[in-house]
């Protein structure tokens, strides 16, 4: 839910402060701030359940999360510095901030989360990852301005739709 | 069936929530026992005299270790112990089966 928030809110606020631009001139500094707030929120949040969960438990789980961790920053830094190496080689602004930024971090990011999902077979997380990359791969034919809205109302859903499946799926169990 | 089939050892509640808690780890990880017990709800005694009792016999095994007030005790699942209630969940099943 609080994943849904974030692409909601935060893409959303995106997107909104670039809907009327004519010309295009990227995200607006109060937008951005806005979604690194909430990622960072979401952040804080998943690390203290993830920490709840995993307190008192030492060997091969524990090791697989911190290596699983470190896998997960460098494929986000990695998104991020050859996000920053393509403004440097005089790519348009336009893609760079308006294409690249909102989906290409989050394919690479969902790639590893949904390799992950595979070798443990879950298979509703690897459902999610696969439906995320689907999402942001296809909002970027939507442009600068769309490729914000669609990927964040996309994702909404998605993590939506999981959060209704494992709701449904407890009170089955 | 026979009453044996049914592991009176695993079979007293507190010790069947011990291992089926340990059973949700993955192969060899460990448990702390302040965790454990927080998990579980029992007191401090209660918890040791159970978890000595899995422990006899090769159910569990527990390490300690630190000295003084930072040591730390943590239990893991044998693969017997696996094997245990792997052996109790399908005599369980069978029972039940027939209702």
């Amino acid at each position: 839910m609080l994943g849904a928030a974030v692409f909601l809110f935060g893409y959303g606020a995106v997107w909104c402060s670039m809907r009327d631009q004519h010309p295009y001139t990227g995200p607006g500094g109060w937008a951005i701030a806005v979604l690194y707030a909430l990622v960072i929120v979401a952040a804080v949040a998943s690390s203290r359940v993830l920490n709840r969960a995993t307190t008192g438990v030492t060997g091969r789980a524990r090791r697989q999360l911190q290596a699983q961790g470190a896998a997960f920053a460098a494929a986000y830094a990695g998104a991020y510095v050859f996000m920053g190496a393509l403004g440097y080689l005089g790519v348009s602004y336009r893609i760079v901030y308006g294409v690249y930024a909102p989906t290409a971090p989050l394919i690479v990011v969902c790639a590893a989360a949904a390799a992950g999902a595979a070798a443990r077979e879950n298979w509703p997380q690897l459902g999610v990852g696969i439906a995320i990359i689907a999402v942001a791969a296809a909002s970027a034919y939507s442009g600068p301005v769309g490729a914000w809205g669609y990927t964040g109302l996309g994702c909404c859903l998605v993590l939506l739709g999981y959060a209704a499946a494992l709701v449904v799926w407890l009170r089955r169990a | 069936m026979t009453d044996d089939a049914l592991d009176p050892l695993i079979h007293a509640p507190a010790r069947l929530r011990i291992l089926v808690t340990l059973a949700a780890l993955n192969y060899a990880d460990t448990l702390s026992f302040t965790r454990l017990q927080a998990m579980i709800d029992l007191t401090p005694g209660n918890l040791i005299t159970h978890l000595r009792k899995l422990e006899d016999a090769g159910y569990i095994s527990s390490e300690k270790t630190g000295k003084g007030v930072a040591s730390q005790t943590s239990v893991t699942l044998t693969n017997r112990g696996r094997a245990a209630l792997d052996a109790y969940t399908h005599a369980l099943r069978d029972l039940l089966s027939g209702l």
